[in-house]
């Protein structure tokens, strides 16, 4: 059974409230849980929305089990209900969502919106989940390159999200082996990975022994890029598995 | 209509009952609202004619307080000036393309501090209403008229350089005097984009290049979601929303849904159906070319298309119950059946059913007409005709307000009804007639 060690880091940035929210928890019988979301809607909406989305998915994770990837379409589905039921008139409220669950040398993960998970074996980037939005799909027509969607002007576009109907597309991993490899996952909301390269995620992997490192590595760099900007808010939560 | 305090509509902030506007439209209802406009069904004091009224009313950016006519700009003054002008040039381009398959403008004038137009009033229901009438899905070959009419009005409106960037079965209306229209102009519309997406799009319908901001939108635009509309009223099913076909593409040819779909359809309607705009028919043009081209299906069409083809182009010249050259002449039972008249105006009446019979207030159309003002008669009330093979006389329902009531039974709008002897018709307040059969 490999070591599992998590770190994770919120800043509200430039703006007047944080409405990201994230979860890092981790149970012998149940396995790690790792989650961001980033809230949108004005008037605290955004934050209530990410807020429940975290909470829902904390209950689910500790109280019961999925066998497989599929099986987090009743989480997310849940999560849904639960924020279109906050919704009022005057507030609209919705959140993007990620969540990553390693359990018995096994993990696997669901996202929704624009919030992004990185998985690296023995330092590399092997994957990342697609973004939500109408750049994704830019990329997709062959219109831009993946590293263009960061600062395009469609970039703020969701396609999906959690609160907006009644039905969910989720997007889900399969179930990924992590025997026999060095496994590092970042999950970020765009705040986040707007102002950090994927190149720069790997090197800074590299060169860290803990999770924290890695995110102290990758945080100076935002900082030196949002110095005189109102970034928005951002949050990254990084897990090493040896 | 009752006036003073209860004058709210519903939506409140809608035009209240009574307004009158420019000066000669009065305002009688809402027909419907959506994101950027009201429609109102209303009045031209005059002519009398009735007409509908679209009003400028983008939901995010104005408000308007209840009971009153001014409209309240919420926020960026500059971009509701913008849009404005970009609704009333819209119009102005409609209005000047004059095709019978466009809605027709009557006017365009500026008031209560947004814009408005007047146009026809139609009578009949949208492409939507008619598939659910057929119960989800219509054949091709009765579709392939409308399409070709719609294709026309689009390809003017094109030429004069406007997108409608919105087709779909909702925005095609087919009249009851079968003439398929165009409506709903430049109801998508893109807002300045936000974290939420507020561009309102009729998912199945739009192409790719609708969902971004910076996207290339042209004719080929409409060939999508033109496209979308065929395969929708032919299949019965939604066509694979295109953004996520852009992912992975599901979406089955028509073909694989319907039998008797020619071939050259079938493919014309995937490559309207093209995700990527390149591979579209780049005009409306080139789309109808082939579709004119396709087979019409002549011997095909099933009874009920039949008598909706016999709808076509129904619109007599008035004269009262006049006679007009005999189309049933030989038909001996025609020869011997008649409208009695029982009660209301036409009391005591005798109408021969020698001749198609059309009944309304609409004295262009009809030739059983009531006067202005009948309470409970529509302009294009109800049709009594003979059965294409001359064997049956059959009572239909042109989608009348009141209805029309055979042997005390409502009839469903659009669907024929037999008629024998002795059948009693009524609609409006007190108008009765009997069906005779004198043999």
């Amino acid at each position: 059974m490999g070591t599992i060690k998590g770190s994770y880091f919120t800043d509200v940035g430039g703006r007047s409230e944080n409405e990201d929210s994230f979860l890092l928890i981790h149970r012998e019988d149940r396995g790690c849980c790792a989650l961001v979301a980033d809230g949108l809607g004005g008037h605290g909406g955004g934050a209530a929305a990410s807020a429940k989305a975290k909470d829902i998915i904390e209950e689910c994770f500790l109280s019961e089990e999925i066998k497989s990837p599929e099986e987090f379409n009743v989480w997310f589905q849940k999560a849904n209900q639960e924020v279109i039921n906050m919704q009022t008139p005057d507030i609209e409220m919705k959140t993007t969502l990620v969540v990553l669950i390693i359990k018995n040398k096994n993990a696997m993960w669901a996202n929704i919106g624009d919030s992004r998970l990185y998985h690296f074996r023995n330092g590399e980037l092997v994957e990342q989940t697609f973004d939500h939005s109408v750049s994704q799909m830019a990329v997709l027509r062959g219109e831009i390159k993946q590293e263009e969607i960061r600062g395009h002007i469609d970039r703020n576009r969701l396609l999906q999200a959690i609160g907006r109907t009644d039905t969910i597309k989720l997007d889900y991993s399969d179930r990924v082996s992590l025997d026999g490899a060095e496994h590092a996952f970042l999950l970020c909301t765009d705040g986040f990975w707007e102002y950090v390269t994927e190149a720069e995620m790997e090197k800074d992997l590299r060169k860290s022994d803990s999770p924290n490192e890695w995110l102290e590595k990758m945080k100076k760099r935002l900082e030196k890029r949002t110095r005189n900007i109102d970034n928005d808010n951002n949050t990254a939560v990084a897990i090493m598995y040896k | 209509m009752e006036k003073g305090d209860n004058r709210l509509q519903e939506p409140p902030f809608a035009l209240p009952f009574d307004t009158i506007i420019n000066g000669k439209y009065y305002i009688e209802k809402v027909l419907g609202f959506g994101g950027f406009g009201i429609t109102y069904q209303g009045y031209n004091l005059d002519n009398s004619e009735a007409v509908a009224i679209k009003e400028y009313y983008p939901s995010g950016m104005v408000s308007r307080t209840p009971g009153s006519t001014a409209v309240i700009v919420n926020s960026k003054s500059g971009q509701f000036r913008k849009e404005k002008e970009k609704f009333l040039q819209e119009a102005r381009i409609i209005y000047s393309c004059k095709n019978e398959h466009l809605l027709q403008i009557y006017s365009l004038f500026e008031e209560n501090g947004t814009a408005y137009y007047a146009m026809e009033l139609l009578q009949g229901r949208d492409l939507m209403h008619y598939i659910k009438e057929n119960g989800g899905r219509i054949s091709w070959f009765e579709l392939r008229p409308y399409m070709l009419q719609i294709m026309d009005a689009l390809n003017t409106v094109h030429v004069a350089g406007v997108i409608h960037r919105d087709i779909s079965p909702d925005n095609i209306y087919i009249c009851s005097n079968g003439f398929a229209k165009l409506i709903d102009f430049g109801a998508a519309r893109s807002l300045d984009g936000n974290k939420s997406m507020s561009v309102i799009l009729k998912k199945g319908y739009a192409p790719p290049e609708q969902y971004q901001s910076k996207g290339k939108q042209g004719a080929w635009t409409d060939v999508y979601a033109l496209g979308g509309t065929m395969y929708r009223a032919i299949t019965g099913v939604m066509p694979v929303e295109s953004i996520e076909r852009v992912r992975k593409d599901t979406l089955v040819p028509p073909s694989a849904y319907v039998q008797d779909l020619p071939p050259e359809v079938d493919r014309a309607i995937m490559k309207a159906l093209n995700i990527n705009e390149r591979e579209r028919f780049q005009t409306m043009e080139e789309f109808r070319n082939v579709i004119r081209a396709s087979d019409p299906g002549i011997g095909r069409i099933s009874f009920g298309d039949k008598l909706k083809t016999m709808f076509q182009g129904f619109n007599k010249p008035r004269t009262d119950y006049g006679y007009e050259a005999n189309p049933y002449a030989g038909n001996v039972l025609a020869q011997n059946a008649c409208l009695i008249g029982r009660s209301g105006l036409y009391s005591f009446q005798n109408f021969p059913l020698d001749r198609n019979i059309c009944i309304g207030r609409d004295p262009k159309s009809c030739n059983i007409v009531y006067p202005k003002g009948t309470p409970g008669i529509s302009k294009i009330h109800c049709q009594i005709f003979f059965e294409p093979r001359g064997f049956s006389l059959l009572l239909i329902d042109c989608g009348s307000t009141c209805g029309t009531y055979l042997n005390d039974f409502k009839l469903n709008p659009g669907i024929p009804n037999q008629l024998k002897h002795g059948d009693i018709i009524r609609f409006g307040a007190d108008n009765v007639f009997e069906v005779s059969f004198l043999v």
